[in-house]
């Protein structure tokens, strides 16, 4: 857990000090996160805008590149962006120097709660639950 | 090709272009480039990294579209663009501006919003006073409410009680017709309204 929490921080710095070398994987949903680009995201990373990270887990990169040596480990945490729960997956490759943003999507069951005011909500959680089911379709 | 491979330190990528249609707020969806680095060698895809500059390039023209389609579609409900820099507390000619193509995110959002929620706009020339907003909030509802029973031609009252001061107000509003149908998406209304309220 500590590597990855340094890993974390590390990838935030660079999303914010050099984003030459983070580099965005196709998978990254960021239009369905109201990004224009990829830059806006990494810049919105850069922006400590992931809030409540929580540490998931460090895997193998399952149907990663065959041909790298040391094989490739992924990253993953949870965030929130406001009441929105996340799933955000980053890979170091240390023989190129370059950040891997793999994945970014919404985490359908999240580990931790909404912020309370929202929780509190029956209507308004309902209704975002409703728009999440909507975009997981599309 | 370009540079080495982000993913396998193989040299050689090469950039590969195609089209996706992006949703524009109150406009028709635009189509602009998606161009990707791929590694022939180790099968892997990137955003390209002037990506993001050339989607931004090929969306300035459907976002000035949108501008002038949103500020029409707001005059022919009646607002016009010298009521909406007052009511907004804005400059005078600012409108004008967005108009000709200089609008910033934050404008562009504002616009959305007030297109979206025109009675944004009694509620800041009020100074958004939270009575105001409350009683603007279910007004909006009940009209919406009442639209829906409309095109379904169903029958369909809105009863909202709110104080003022001592006294409790009750605004009542109908839409009487014929009742042929019960439209699911009047059952859902008519269930989410009190909770809302």
């Amino acid at each position: 857990v500590h590597d990855a929490d340094c890993r974390l921080k590390a990838f935030i710095e660079a999303c914010r000090g050099t984003p030459s070398i983070v580099r965005v994987l196709p998978e990254c949903k960021f239009r369905a996160w109201n990004f224009g680009s990829h830059d806006d995201l990494i810049r919105f990373i850069g922006n400590d805008g992931l809030e409540r990270l929580l540490y998931l887990n460090t895997a193998d990169w399952k149907n990663g590149p065959q041909n790298v040596v040391p094989a490739l480990t992924v990253d993953s945490f949870e965030f929130y962006s406001g009441p929105r729960a996340g799933y955000l997956a980053f890979v170091w490759q240390r023989n190129t120097k370059f950040w891997l943003l793999k994945s970014l999507h919404d985490q359908p069951r999240p580990r931790q709660m909404p912020t309370l005011p929202l929780a509190e909500n029956p209507l308004l959680m309902k209704m975002l639950a409703q728009f999440q089911a909507k975009d997981d379709e599309e | 090709m370009t540079s080495t491979c982000p993913v396998c330190g193989a040299s050689g990528l090469r950039k590969e272009t195609t089209y996706e249609s992006i949703h524009i707020p109150f406009s028709k969806d635009a189509s602009v480039p998606r161009t990707l680095e791929v590694c022939d060698h180790c099968g892997f895809d990137l955003y390209a990294e002037d990506e993001g500059e050339t989607t931004t390039a090929a969306l300035a023209s459907a976002i000035t579209a949108s501008v002038h389609g949103m500020l029409d579609d707001l005059a022919q409900q009646g607002h016009s663009m010298a009521y909406l820099e007052r009511g907004l507390g804005l400059p005078q000619r600012t409108l004008g501006r967005w108009k000709g193509g200089e609008i910033s995110a934050a404008a562009l959002t504002l616009l959305r919003t007030v297109r979206a929620f025109p009675f944004v706009v009694q509620a800041a020339e009020a100074g958004f006073r939270t009575q105001t907003c409350d009683a603007l909030i279910v007004a909006e509802a009940a009209q919406r409410l009442l639209q829906k029973a409309k095109t379904h031609n169903v029958t369909c009252r809105v009863e909202a009680r709110y104080e003022v001061g001592q006294k409790t107000v009750t605004v009542v509003a109908k839409q009487a017709t014929v009742p042929t149908s019960g439209a699911p998406v009047l059952t859902n209304w008519a269930k989410a309204l009190p909770e809302a309220v």
